[in-house]
């Protein structure tokens, strides 16, 4: 049985977000991604508060880079998820997916292709 | 362009993500209002990291000696000010009061200590007016916390300046 902390439901949902951005994974940019994907408001201070405890947790890791004219010259911290963090992401999905096997109210969605 | 409002929020971010967050609004197309709103989301949000110690060891040891003397010259001079024939609300606000100074030494947002080190003076300032007992030494607990909290990390920063950098190949 793996002794990691699991990570939680927002904080999954942060990590695919920065996870599918690729290098350009910053604060902006992974809520608009989460917006888009979860059709909900989410707002910057709940991601960067999220990802300053993934960070803690050594699931991500920050950069800190400059900023251009568009920001006023205010610098930019791009996020990338640690191989730690994969590794829990996906302990994370495979419990919730094992604590929903046979649950019939809550049946496995069909798969995107 | 911010408005002044979105310039004093930014203001109470933590450092670690003040330029950051802001960027970030100012480069995402939104309203003032929206601005701010997001702004004060994530001055409540982020609160708690104000107060994360990021200093190196000595840093740490100089705040917690801070700390005892806030606290043994705050209460000395609260009972010499004869804080014990007072109500216990009023002395449970001294307290209150000596505790936040405290608090204030373990936060690197300037502004956020600048703002505790008037509170407090606030508070001792009411403890002293709506007190049934007369305390008119009372306002002179805050000057330690005054001293430390707006002329202490200037000071510390200017020893830190003048002290050689510590690191591999230097002499012990």
């Amino acid at each position: 049985m793996p002794r990691q902390d699991l990570p939680g439901g927002f904080e999954q949902i942060v990590m695919l977000a920065v996870t599918r951005l690729g290098d350009n994974a910053y604060g902006m940019t992974v809520r608009a991604e989460i917006e888009q994907r979860t059709a909900r408001k989410v707002s910057l201070g709940a991601v960067y508060s999220t990802l300053d405890r993934l960070e803690t947790k050594g699931y991500v890791t920050s950069k800190q880079a400059a900023g251009g004219g568009e920001r006023e010259g205010r610098a930019k911290r791009f996020f990338r998820v640690t191989a730690q963090g994969v590794r829990a992401l996906n302990e994370g999905i495979a419990a919730l997916d094992r604590m929903r096997e046979g649950v019939a109210a809550i049946p496995r969605p069909a798969r995107v292709t | 362009m911010t408005s002044r409002t979105s310039r004093v929020l930014i203001e109470l971010l933590p450092e670690k993500y003040r330029d950051e967050i802001a960027g970030d609004l100012i480069e995402e197309p939104v309203s003032t209002k929206r601005m701010n709103g997001e702004l004060a989301v994530a001055v409540v949000r982020l609160f708690p990291l104000n107060f994360t110690l990021r200093e190196d060891y000595d840093m740490k040891h100089a705040k917690w000696i801070a700390a005892a003397a806030i606290a043994v010259v705050g209460l000395l001079q609260a009972w010499d000010s004869g804080i014990l024939g007072a109500p216990a609300w009023i002395a449970a606000l001294v307290v209150f009061t000596i505790a936040l100074g405290i608090a204030g030494l373990f936060t690197e947002n300037e502004s956020i200590r600048l703002s505790i080190a008037a509170i407090v003076f606030v508070l001792l300032f009411v403890a002293r007016v709506v007190s049934p007992v007369r305390l008119p030494e009372l306002t002179l607990v805050g000057l330690p916390i005054f001293l430390l909290l707006v002329l202490g990390p200037r000071f510390m920063g200017l020893a830190k300046a003048k002290s050689p950098p510590r690191g591999p190949g230097t002499a012990a």
